[in-house]
């Protein structure tokens, strides 16, 4: 945590320290009278600037985690990080379904979705896989088409 | 309108069969939701939000919300009692002694006065609210822009220092709000902020997709690294009625916990997380037998768990009188109270009486549903937590997905969506609460008008916010109120070393 801590920290003053940046070149301060669009934007910049600071202090002296022992670390590392086999898929898998969605249309975004997460994330059967994506495609058509009378793309590939 | 005839005007709008049916359907989504640990009720809100696009009546969108919201409540005692696994985290402490409970064959009994106790401290504060509400709705008339600017940050402030989470990571995530808020066109100037010459942020980030991604998303990323199962329930639950002896022992905790709840869930940050824990301390401290506590003490299920629904309860009082929304759950009420074109605050209750009654009166004829849902079916309700995360994480994935793109119609919300998510992905993983960042996401435009405002009322002058008697005493309120906090946290790491100092040999 200490070392994520730390880059978090640094984050936030980088982030500070540009926010502060635009709002006074870009936005501009305005006059005290009259405060102009990047009058609250730069003073939130700073704060973060000096929030961030206090951030990295406090994680800097906060005592550090004991490594631990060279021989126990292999045992208990997992074959695969989940972070790497469902993290990072998961959301390549949701960026890719807002990629296809408009292009290949609701229904059959839907369904390559679902199928791609049970095979390639959950590691599910083919039977089940396609019991799950039909009926949770057709669950959410009936919900958001008819219940909630939203407008679902068909699909430009199609037209 | 006295509140008389406005709690009989508010009965007859949440008395019509579409309202009843939505207080129904909020009930038992709460209840369910409470059940299921990970999502809790601000992200389950979040995740309804789109539904109140195609919900007409403000009113019947707010009973949805506000059911979910104190259903969630109940719901949460459920698995805490069965399978010492807290649905939602106001439930954390019921585990301590609910579990207890439950291996010495009292389920029954502990879920039962759960059940009873958060109705009863569930519509003591309903009532508490009915006749409180309009007592400060007609005094918050009186406040002009210093006062609004001075309520609002004052209230993030509680927010962020009564969370019992770290103090700056709270402010990071105030300011981080306020900066999201600013996105997009300044209403004054007619600036584009931060937009970067994406021509779909001209309009700035939609609330709906930030809380789905923070919440909702976020949430399904974090379980995407544990190991989640479906638990089998395998504990007898038996007679949910309690005895006379639970009664008795039972009776002036779920009282305490009623009062305990009532008055710091009106407190912006206070909320039914504090109001459970600071009950349990209680019931320990003034217990004749403080040693049962830990080991299936029943005032140690009874007082928390009323406590946390009286406060679910109250959260709603600042939030329809001063527009103050004191948690991340009622800042999704607020949010679609805006989305369907309704300003909280003191005007509501003249502007818009069918909303502020109809949702007042929703509250009694909720509390007795989900009395109704729970007594009888909490053997149902345990069953499930054994639904997969298999299915509940992509079903959950197209629902934010479809719903943050269904809204606007634009692609770029599924992308703000994925990017949020991350956001609270990370969040979870430092332990940071996203509470404060949502709040101050809401209040973010109203803080910067009502500054605005006053800076141009008083010529420039920042002294207008501490010379006007309202504002002045908010903000001293809260330097007393930080000041105690402080002055109890160095006594109490004081009496920490006096008392390690003294066991060293």
């Amino acid at each position: 945590m200490g070392r994520a801590e730390r880059v978090a920290a640094a984050v936030v003053i980088g982030g500070g320290l540009a926010v502060a940046w635009h709002a006074y070149a870009h936005l501009k301060l305005g006059m005290m009278i009259s405060p102009g669009a990047g009058f609250l934007p730069f003073w939130v910049g700073v704060a973060l600037v000096i929030l961030g600071t206090i951030w990295l202090g406090m994680s800097l002296m906060a005592p550090q985690p004991q490594a631990a022992a060279p021989a126990e670390a292999p045992a208990e590392r997992p074959a695969g990080h989940p972070a790497l086999t469902r993290l990072v898929p998961g959301v390549l898998l949701v960026i890719a379904y807002g990629w296809i969605f408009e292009r290949a249309g609701f229904f059959l975004a839907t369904a390559l979705f679902m199928i791609a997460w049970q095979k390639g994330i959950e590691r599910e059967g083919w039977v089940k896989s396609l019991v799950v994506t039909i009926v949770c495609a057709g669950a959410m058509y009936l919900l958001f088409s008819f219940l909630l009378k939203g407008v679902l793309p068909r699909g430009t590939w199609f037209d | 309108m006295d509140i008389f005839s406005g709690l009989l005007n508010g009965f007859s709008i949440a008395l019509t069969p579409m309202n009843v049916l939505f207080a129904f359907i909020g009930a038992v989504l709460g209840t369910a939701i409470g059940v299921l640990p990970g999502l809790g009720p601000a992200a389950t809100i979040a995740l309804l939000l789109p539904a109140t696009y195609a919900i007409e009546s403000p009113v019947t969108a707010i009973i949805l919300m506000a059911g979910i919201f104190y259903g969630s409540m109940y719901g949460g005692s459920t698995t805490s009692i069965l399978l010492n696994l807290p649905g939602e985290a106001a439930s954390v402490v019921t585990c301590i002694d609910g579990y207890k409970m439950a291996q010495q064959g009292r389920a029954g009994a502990a879920l039962g006065i759960a059940a009873i106790g958060s109705f009863v401290a569930g519509t003591v504060g309903v009532i508490g609210m009915t006749f409180f509400a309009p007592v400060i709705a007609t005094f918050a008339l009186s406040f002009g822009p210093p006062e609004k600017f001075s309520l609002a940050v004052v209230g993030l402030l509680l927010a962020v220092t009564l969370s019992g989470a770290s103090i700056v990571k709270g402010l990071i995530m105030m300011a981080t709000g306020l900066l999201l808020a600013d996105v997009g066109l300044d209403p004054i100037s007619g600036k584009t902020r931060f937009a970067f010459g994406v021509t779909e942020l001209n309009s700035g980030f939609d609330f709906v997709t930030l809380a789905m991604g923070v919440f909702g998303l976020g949430e399904i990323f974090y379980g995407l690294e544990q190991t989640m199962k479906g638990e089998l329930v395998t504990t007898k639950v038996g007679q949910v009625w309690p005895t006379m002896k639970d009664w008795v022992a039972s009776r002036w905790a779920i009282l305490r916990g009623t009062l305990v709840g009532f008055f710091i869930g009106v407190i912006p940050g206070g909320g039914a997380v504090i109001s459970s824990l600071v009950s349990y301390a209680v019931e320990k401290r003034v217990a004749k037998d403080p040693s049962q506590f830990g080991h299936g003490a029943i005032q140690g299920v009874a007082g928390p768990e009323s406590a946390n629904n009286a406060a679910s309860s109250s959260s709603f009082i600042p939030l329809l009188t001063l527009g103050i929304p004191g948690n991340a759950s009622i800042a999704m009420i607020f949010a679609a109270l805006l989305i369907k074109g309704v300003t909280p605050g003191p005007f509501l209750i003249q502007e818009h009486p069918e909303i502020f009654w109809g949702v007042i009166a929703s509250m009694y004829i909720g509390n007795v549903m989900l009395l109704v849902l729970n007594l009888p079916l909490v053997g149902l309700w345990a069953q499930l937590v054994r639904v997969p995360f298999a299915i509940m994480a992509p079903v959950i994935i197209l629902f934010t997905a479809i719903g943050s793109y269904s809204i606007q119609g634009q692609v770029f919300d599924i992308y703000s969506l994925v990017g949020f998510g991350l956001f609270g992905y990370a969040l979870r993983k430092l332990k940071i609460e996203a509470g404060p960042l949502v709040l101050a996401f809401v209040l973010g435009p109203m803080v910067e008008a009502a500054m605005r405002q006053s800076l141009l009322m008083s010529g420039g002058d920042f002294t207008v916010f501490v010379t006007r008697p309202i504002s002045a005493t908010l903000i001293a309120l809260f330097v007393t109120l930080a000041l105690g906090q402080a002055g109890v946290a160095l006594w109490k790491s004081r009496r920490a070393t006096a008392s390690s100092n003294s066991n060293r040999p």
